[in-house]
């Protein structure tokens, strides 16, 4: 799998994880520290997925000319 | 291997049965004090039975009273004979207890051993042998216990997407009769 795409996916899966911690920790500051550090890791991991494969959902669409969520290949379908 | 479950739950059975080892009477034992759930100490930590004045006459459940609504635990009448779990009517809706005969002596908690159960539902206890086990089934019937998390070491993220959760503490996979 494209190493870009595995680390988009453990990143949110990490901030999916300290979600649910700080849903009945909401503050404290450890938790929310990371929150924020791993998110700014995670948007930046997307914006490089982005720009360099096209979007990685619908929400990602950039382009202004064109909606370019529908072009090949998916996201599945790249190799390496 | 994972100590701390143990120690937790040696925690919760010495704080909510203070003094008093709990102990699961069979109904079927007639001279038996009719207490099982001993007076809490409202000053003492965690309680899941509210305050009884331990001059009351032993009584931990009393009659639930039909016009009140659902209510599991009623404020107990100084007047009435101990009784703990009293008899239920089975025409007054959900009861999670069996009916007791009310010639019976008192008796608080059912039977640990599934096949005395009055009920005929049994809790699942593996038959590990540990501690944990034999706390969790002294405890009362439909309590759950939830230690607070805190924050502690994480896994880093990939080792965390890779096993499941974020959390080493939380890592706990089931392998067939409990997880370890």
């Amino acid at each position: 799998m494209n190493e870009l795409l595995r680390r988009i996916q453990y990143l949110s899966f990490v901030l999916v994880e300290v979600n649910l911690y700080l849903d009945t920790h909401p503050t404290d500051m450890a938790a929310l520290n990371y929150y924020h550090t791993y998110k700014a890791l995670y948007n930046r991991a997307l914006s490089e997925y982005t720009s360099q494969y096209g979007p990685l959902t619908p929400g990602t669409v950039e382009s202004r000319n064109r909606w370019t969520w529908i072009d090949k290949p998916w996201p599945w379908e790249r190799e390496a | 291997m994972r100590n701390f479950r143990t120690e937790y739950a040696d925690k919760i059975y010495s704080q909510s049965y203070i003094n008093k080892p709990p102990t699961n009477v069979s109904p079927e034992i007639p001279d038996k004090s009719p207490s099982n759930i001993s007076p809490v100490n409202p000053d003492k930590g965690p309680s899941f039975v509210s305050p009884v004045n331990p001059n009351k006459p032993p009584s931990n459940i009393s009659p639930a009273n039909p016009d009140k609504g659902p209510s599991f635990v009623s404020p107990v009448n100084p007047n009435k004979p101990p009784s703990n779990i009293s008899p239920v009517n089975p025409d007054k809706g959900p009861s999670f207890v069996s009916p007791v005969n009310p010639n019976k002596p008192p008796s608080n908690i059912s039977p640990a051993k599934p096949d005395k159960s009055p009920s005929g539902i049994s809790p699942t206890i593996p038959e590990k042998g540990d501690s944990v086990c034999n706390a969790v089934n002294s405890c009362p019937l439909a309590m759950a216990y939830v230690p607070w998390q805190s924050w502690n070491q994480v896994y880093e993220p990939p080792k965390a997407l890779e096993r499941g959760t974020l959390f080493p503490e939380l890592d706990l996979p089931f392998l067939g009769g409990g997880a370890y």
